[in-house]
């Protein structure tokens, strides 16, 4: 097959318009009998799907009409027909792979074998799947403590994959989890379950349909989420307020030209998406909302005082929640001066969000990492979700709280029970499905993880999906405590560079990926169900051939390990990669809200999981929405920046051509970047204070206390709108300054949106 | 190629003869066969396009009309939009003559 793009105006003609134009035009002139067409065409597709590409819901069921940008690069990148075959592993050694890019990497194909390192050749060599399955068993039996074993979940996994995953390592006896959400949303877990009693967002799709406002922090949906620019972008059309606040300035959150709008697509034209563009500096959104809500409290004493009605909602105030009177004294307690100074915003610009903010009868916020990625980030979301709950903005139609996921089913397996500490009554009800005795103690999570491999009391490193060595903070310290595990066990699509951190005994074992169709004994295909950042659980089935007769599904991965190390006497693991309903009807009768899951996922849109936040019924300990009264930090990131000499703070982010850790191309177009990686944004004073020039070359160099040397090499600075003593660059390359050493409270989560680092030019070095 | 506009009446009857005649496609694969065969779209894109069906749900049929049925052939595809163009194999053509579908 000729996996080539065809001239433009040759595709042009032949598909879209032309089509429309020459032949379906007489379909279309038709109309109801069209309609019909459609139905029928329609008819027996019970098997939606669910793009790998984000975390956004979809309107339809399972599946948006078209890609969006990032959606189809995430499906191409699967479908690519290059192949790293055992040809290729036996081409390269492992030591010479360690010094490939990222991008040279995963751009070599898809893995087609199971391969087994060979140490005395440092090659991967091909294994049969029964093999790698007994060493895999063996080896794990042989630890001193299954405790000594690290089970990773990267947020791709599907909800029967991961369920069956942690029911694999609890039959074995651990609940080390490390696991992606660890690194991104973990404080939006914790925060919402502190203030509201569940630690997912409240909102559903329709309510952006509704919000008079909506306001966006610390998060890129351009390149990260783009299908959410279209909610966006229909909100701003109709009227909304989107109050956008982020330290860089994103083009993709000022103007939105969408797709799927063809005429104003063949205009050139593009819809305003942000009607209000705050750029605090990094870390400073607690202290933005903070003043806010100053603001706000201040206005409604003064409407009282006047004889008005009082601008927050009373009712809901006195009914749902409680803590409000010590927040108030916190919140009157901090001065505008240090509400200013750590926000990086003007008391003026403050105020004109607060007026965004009291103009709507309904208002969403919504966050993502740059929320999440800080020290103080869950008391950050707690005080985003104070501010909301003044004027009862959550448990109604339009309004709500809505931290936005990345990786398409991350919440999903959280859901499912990837945790490390997972709650009592999901445990005692594992035990009770599947009469095996499973553990109490608490797990790891990604921090724990790389401390106890580092330290020798993890020996063996399980990764569900995902690139750890390259997600994690310190790259170089976490690829060699995986190279002093005892096993290592990656399971992928791809080759990237954490697989080249083996361990002594290291296997490499493909699977099929989210697009390709997955066939059960019988040869029919099977889905699989996800669930996005609204709770919504969907079905998913592939839609292309898989990329090799050898790969195995995950599930069918996890069945066999686990089968070849806890034995199915207890478990019948076969019998589940069989047949995934049979995984399915487990879920339903061990997790509730999930009764009748294999009915209701092959519904249009599958059903939503109950949010009871979103019903305002409150678990929490008062029973009721709890308001936060932590005070801000004395000082943050970019404040101590400011005592240090030619000390900035760094976020790292994501390129324009990437997703987690994949690398699909060298562009970054929205921020003008192309055909490289190693750059830094920063202030043209910044730059100049540096005693550098626009484009020149430095090494960025961190900046901690614990006594070890972080510099990542090579970045060419580039002049950008950002605030002054704020810097950014992309991950994986910039994780090697990120210091595993400091974490969020509370959350573990790594700092990476807030890093102090200083520059060195690259001559001096 | 079509020689004559084709209405919606005709593609449905189309669609309908083709389910009768192998009842193993759905509906939707064969559309896409008469898609093919009455000129109304020669790739996967343009076919989502006219019918409003989500485009992964068109490559999923063709993946089975390719690989299951041997019904089409893939002749391209645009990684950037993944567009797949497509072409009846003989054993497609020999199906939708024994449908007896206009052409």
């Amino acid at each position: 097959m000729a996996n080539v793009a065809p001239p433009l105006k040759k595709s042009h003609a032949a598909g879209g318009w032309g089509a429309l134009r020459s032949c379906g035009k007489h379909l279309l002139k038709s109309g109801s009998a069209l309609t019909g067409a459609m139905t029928l065409l329609k008819a027996n597709q019970s098997d939606g799907f669910d793009c790998p590409g984000c975390a956004w819901g979809d309107p339809e069921h399972g599946s948006s009409f078209e890609f969006c940008e990032n959606g189809v690069k995430a499906v191409s990148w699967e479908a690519t027909a290059r192949r790293a075959t055992p040809a290729f592993f036996a081409q390269h050694t492992v030591s010479e792979l360690r010094g490939w890019t990222d991008y040279a990497l995963e751009n070599v194909g898809r893995l087609t074998e199971p391969m087994r390192y060979d140490a005395k050749t440092d090659r991967y060599l091909p294994v049969s799947w029964d093999e790698a399955f007994a060493e895999i068993g063996a080896e794990l039996r042989a630890l001193a403590s299954p405790d000594e074993a690290e089970f990773y979940t990267s947020g791709r996994a599907s909800n029967e994959a991961a369920f069956l995953y942690q029911l694999f390592a609890r039959a074995y006896g651990t609940n080390n989890f490390p696991d992606c959400s660890n690194m991104c949303h973990e404080a939006s877990g914790v925060g919402l379950t502190q203030s509201l009693g569940v630690g997912k967002g409240t909102v559903l799709l329709e309510d952006f349909e509704r919000a008079d406002a909506i306001i966006v922090i610390g998060q890129n949906p351009g390149t990260n989420h783009p299908r959410m620019l279209g909610d966006l972008r229909r909100a701003a059309q109709r009227g909304a307020r989107v109050a956008v606040l982020n330290p860089v300035r994103e083009r993709g959150l000022e103007r939105f030209a969408d797709p799927q709008a063809k005429i104003e697509m063949l205009r050139g034209g593009s819809t305003s998406i942000a009607t209000h563009y705050f750029q605090p500096k990094l870390g400073g959104d607690m202290a933005a909302i903070r003043g806010v809500a100053k603001i706000v409290l201040m206005r409604d004493a003064e409407a009282r005082a006047a004889g008005e009605p009082g601008l927050l909602d009373d009712a809901f105030i006195a009914q749902h929640t409680t803590g409000l009177d010590a927040w108030r004294a916190e919140v009157e307690a901090t001065s505008w001066g240090q509400i200013e100074d750590q926000s990086g915003l003007t008391f003026d610009e403050i105020q004109t969000l607060a007026e965004v903010y009291l103009g709507a009868e309904r208002v969403i916020a919504t966050w993502a990492m740059g929320v999440t990625q800080h020290r103080h980030s869950v008391i950050t979301v707690r005080e985003i979700t104070n501010l909301l709950l003044l004027r009862g903005h959550v448990g109604r139609e339009g309004a709500g709280l809505c931290p936005v996921r990345g990786h398409s089913n991350v919440q999903g397996d959280r859901t499912v029970g990837i945790n490390e500490n997972a709650p009592e009554w999901f445990l005692a009800a594992l035990e009770r499905e599947f009469g095996v005795a499973v553990p109490r103690e608490p797990g790891h999570n990604v921090l724990h993880a790389i401390h106890a491999m580092t330290e020798g009391r993890a020996r063996a490193f399980i990764g569900l999906g995902g690139n750890f060595a390259r997600a994690t903070p310190d790259t170089e310290l976490v690829a060699e405590a995986l190279r002093r595990c005892r096993l290592t066990v990656q399971i992928a699509t791809k080759p990237n560079l954490g697989h080249m951190a083996v361990g002594e005994v290291a296997f490499l074992l493909p699977c099929l990926g989210r697009t390709e169709i997955d066939r059960d004994a019988a040869g029919k295909s099977q889905i699989v169900t996800v669930e996005d950042s609204m709770s919504m659980v969907h079905g998913s089935g592939g839609i292309n051939k898989p990329a090799s007769p050898h790969l195995k599904s995950e599930i069918a991965i996890i069945a066999g390990m686990a089968a070849a190390t806890v034995g199915s006497e207890r478990i019948d693991w076969a019998g589940f990669a069989a047949d995934y309903d049979r995984i399915r009807d487990a879920i339903a009768r061990v997790i509730p809200g999930f009764e009748d899951y294999n009915v209701r996922v092959r519904r249009p849109r599958g059903f939503r999981l109950r949010n009871a936040a979103a019903e305002r019924e409150w678990n929490t300990p008062s029973g009721k929405a709890e308001f936060s009264a932590a005070p801000l930090p004395a000082e943050i990131e970019h404040q101590q920046a400011r005592r240090r000499k030619s000390a900035y703070v760094l976020q790292t982010f994501r390129s324009h051509d990437q997703y987690n850790t994949t690398i699909y191309g060298m562009d970054d177009r929205y921020r003008g970047v192309y055909g490289e990686r190693r750059v830094v944004f920063a202030h043209p004073d910044d730059i100049a204070a540096m005693g550098a020039t626009p484009n020149a070359r430095v090494d960025v160099v961190g900046l901690h206390e614990d006594g070890r040397t972080r510099v990542a090499e090579d970045f060419r600075l580039v002049a950008y709108d950002i605030p002054r003593g704020c810097v950014a660059g992309y991950y994986p390359e910039l994780n090697a300054v990120v210091p595993f050493s400091e974490a969020g409270d509370l959350s573990d989560t790594p700092l990476s949106k807030s890093v102090m680092v200083t520059f060195r030019p690259r001559e001096a070095a | 190629m079509a020689t004559e506009a084709p209405d919606a009446g005709a593609f449905m009857a189309a669609v309908e003869s083709l389910v009768g005649r192998a009842p193993e496609l759905s509906p939707l694969d064969a559309g896409l066969l008469a898609a093919l065969r009455m000129g109304v779209a020669g790739d996967t894109r343009a076919f989502a396009k006219v019918f409003g069906v989500p485009h992964a749900l068109v490559l999923r049929a063709t993946s089975e009309l390719a690989d299951e049925f041997g019904l089409v052939a893939v002749t391209g595809r645009d990684p950037r939009t993944q567009r797949t163009r497509l072409e009846l194999t003989d054993a497609g053509a020999r199906l939708l003559e024994g449908a007896a579908l206009a052409a």
